[in-house]
């Protein structure tokens, strides 16, 4: 009975694998990966652009920051246009009616498809990473040649911090990625669900306005309603913390896995009410 | 067992006004037994693509119940044993035709090694080993068609659902889509086809089911439907030019008419849907 139960898991685990990889095999055939390159290039050759000014350490802090910014901001973007397509695509071209007529659920079906566009939305952040640590280190390194006092005689960059602010990054979309799908699974055009996953996203970011409003609060019924929307939207200001992990007091483990945490719940409940509202759908 | 039962299926889908709703299946009853082609045929909109997506848990009906061999078709371990022939190639255009049958044998469960091997076998069988590495974006819409019979075949179902199978191929494909059928009979297979082009079907099911406006008309073996209402119908052969005019001019006179050939299942079709329509109007 329990070696039975472990194999059904197993099986699956495998068909949301598969659907998994077949989103992400997808998105790389279907260009999505040329833009997400040519978008990473671009930024390169843009902190690049800044050894025309000499700003000595300032100037690092600056191409972290501006690198910083582009991979919250293209990433918000990406996270929620790449998960529609993916997921309202499939039931637009009813390419899931074959695929549901097979043994999978409806559940295993969105998980597959979260995942494989988390992994495609991993791999952006990734691109952005190492663009911008190579600008960092070559930008870096020609000071240094100028100036081998210039940083105290160490380096300046914390390479750890950067990698951490893209981890974090990849929690915070993972969050983006399971509301879009959500959209997704529910709306009957993409561009709804688009336009409703940057809301949520806008919403996610004003948290710390709306706590302040909410301070006064007076117990009408709108702040009432705003104190839902604070709990039903995630707060994506948490995982910005490129100023503490780069040249500030880096963070805590602790904190690290709250956030860990933090994200993991709310994608776990979106992506549960993807499948919900899936399930419900005429398809 | 009988392989599909349906029972009282009623399946409504609301309409945007309140309160109101078309009714795409109504009150169906059907038992199709093991190793039979059924043809559940009838015209656009009558239902049968309803039926289908019913019967793979892709729709769930508003009343009434249906069992796959012998079992509800939301249990994923009945859809393993189902093979669906969509009504239209809803596949992914940047896999290739193997990519694309492997996919479905990984979301079947089937062993990576026996996949491949089935996979290639498949493919060889409908004609496909040449474009097989080949992107969907390219291929023929008859190549998506045969492609569409390689990928319902993967998991070996035992019951297959085709939905048109027919619909948008040459004549000579849909000859070819016949000896498929057939061949799936020989194996053992039992076939629930939907079509709205009778002649291509009419000779190869041994049992068909008319379908108008989510109604059941009319069920039987294709003979039986043949002679139904015929009991006033003469069938004459062998007779000379000279005596067939003879015939003619006795048959006028007697208020009948003679005509050439005998009824097909088209004509007895036409007339089912035609006073059904009437009865309805
Ligand atoms: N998702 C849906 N929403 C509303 N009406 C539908 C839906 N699917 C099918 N119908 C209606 O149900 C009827 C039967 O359709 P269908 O089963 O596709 O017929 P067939 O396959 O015989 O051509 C049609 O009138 C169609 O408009
Ligand atoms: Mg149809």
């Amino acid at each position: 009975m329990i070696d039975s139960m472990a194999e059904r898991i197993g099986r699956s685990f495998s068909r949301i694998g598969a659907i998994a990889g077949n989103t992400y095999r997808e998105a790389i055939r279907m260009r999505l990966f040329l833009l997400l390159a040519l978008t990473g290039v671009a930024s390169l050759a843009v902190g690049l652009f800044f050894q025309e000014f000499n700003l000595g350490s300032n100037e690092l802090s600056f191409i972290a920051d501006f690198g910083f910014g582009g991979m919250t901001l293209l990433g918000s973007i990406v996270a929620v246009v790449v998960t529609v397509q993916l997921l309202f695509g499939e039931i637009e071209h009813r390419s899931i009616m074959p695929l549901l007529a097979k043994p999978v659920s409806r559940g295993e079906f969105v998980l597959g498809k979260v995942l494989g566009a988390w992994l495609t939305i991993c791999s952006f952040i990734a691109a952005l990473t190492i663009a911008l640590v190579t600008a960092l280190w070559i930008r870096e390194t020609q000071i240094l040649a100028q100036d081998s006092e210039a940083f105290g005689g160490g380096r300046a960059v914390s390479y750890a911090g950067v990698l951490i602010f893209a981890c974090l990054q990849c929690m915070r979309l993972a969050i983006l990625a399971s509301i879009s799908a959500f959209f997704a699974a529910y709306a009957t055009s993409s561009i709804f669900a688009i336009f409703m996953g940057f809301f949520v996203w806008i919403i996610g970011q004003l948290h710390p306005v709306i706590s302040d409003q909410l301070a006064h609060s007076t117990g009408s019924i709108s702040d009432l309603l705003l104190r839902l929307v604070t709990w039903l939207t995630p707060d994506m200001r948490l995982f910005d913390l490129g100023a503490d992990v780069v040249g500030g007091p880096g963070i805590a483990g602790a904190v690290a896995a709250k956030l860990l945490l933090y994200a993991a719940l709310y994608a776990a409940f979106y992506t549960a009410l993807a499948a919900f509202a899936l399930g419900k759908r005429e398809l | 067992m009988p392989a599909i039962e349906i029972s009282d299926l009623c399946k409504d889908f609301p309409l945007p006004e309140r309160g109101k709703f078309v009714r795409a299946v109504d009150q169906l009853s059907l038992t199709i037994e093991e190793n039979c082609i059924f043809g559940l045929l009838g015209p656009n909109g009558s239902g049968k693509s309803t039926t289908v997506k019913i019967l793979l848990g892709l729709s769930r009906p508003s009343r009434g119940s249906c069992k796959v061999l012998g079992q509800s078709p939301d249990a994923p371990s009945a859809r393993a044993r189902i093979g669906y022939l969509p009504d239209a190639p809803y596949y992914y255009r940047f896999l290739s035709g193997r990519e694309l049958v492997l996919y479905y044998g990984r979301l079947l469960g089937i062993e990576a090694k026996l996949a491949k091997r089935r996979a290639g076998e498949l493919l060889e069988r409908f004609g496909l080993a040449d474009a097989a590495d080949r992107k969907l974006g390219s291929y023929s819409k008859g190549m998506l068609q045969r492609l569409g019979f390689a990928q319902a075949l993967i998991g070996d179902p035992e019951v297959l659902i085709l939905d048109e199978p027919t619909a948008g191929v040459d004549p000579v494909g849909a000859a070819e889509v016949g000896e498929f059928i057939l061949d799936l009979k020989t194996q053992g297979k039992t076939v629930l086809l939907c079509s709205h082009l009778l002649s291509q079907v009419e000779s190869i099911c041994d049992q068909v089911g008319i379908l108008n406006k989510g109604r059941l008309l009319a069920e039987g073996s294709v003979a039986d439907l043949l002679s139904q209402g015929e009991a006033d119908r003469l069938s004459i052969r062998g007779v000379s030019p000279t005596a067939r005019s003879r015939i003619e001019r006795i048959a006028a006179e007697a208020g009948g008419s003679v005509e050439a050939g005998g009824r097909t299942l088209d004509e007895v079709f036409l007339d089912l849907v035609a006073s059904d329509d009437r009865f309805d109007g």
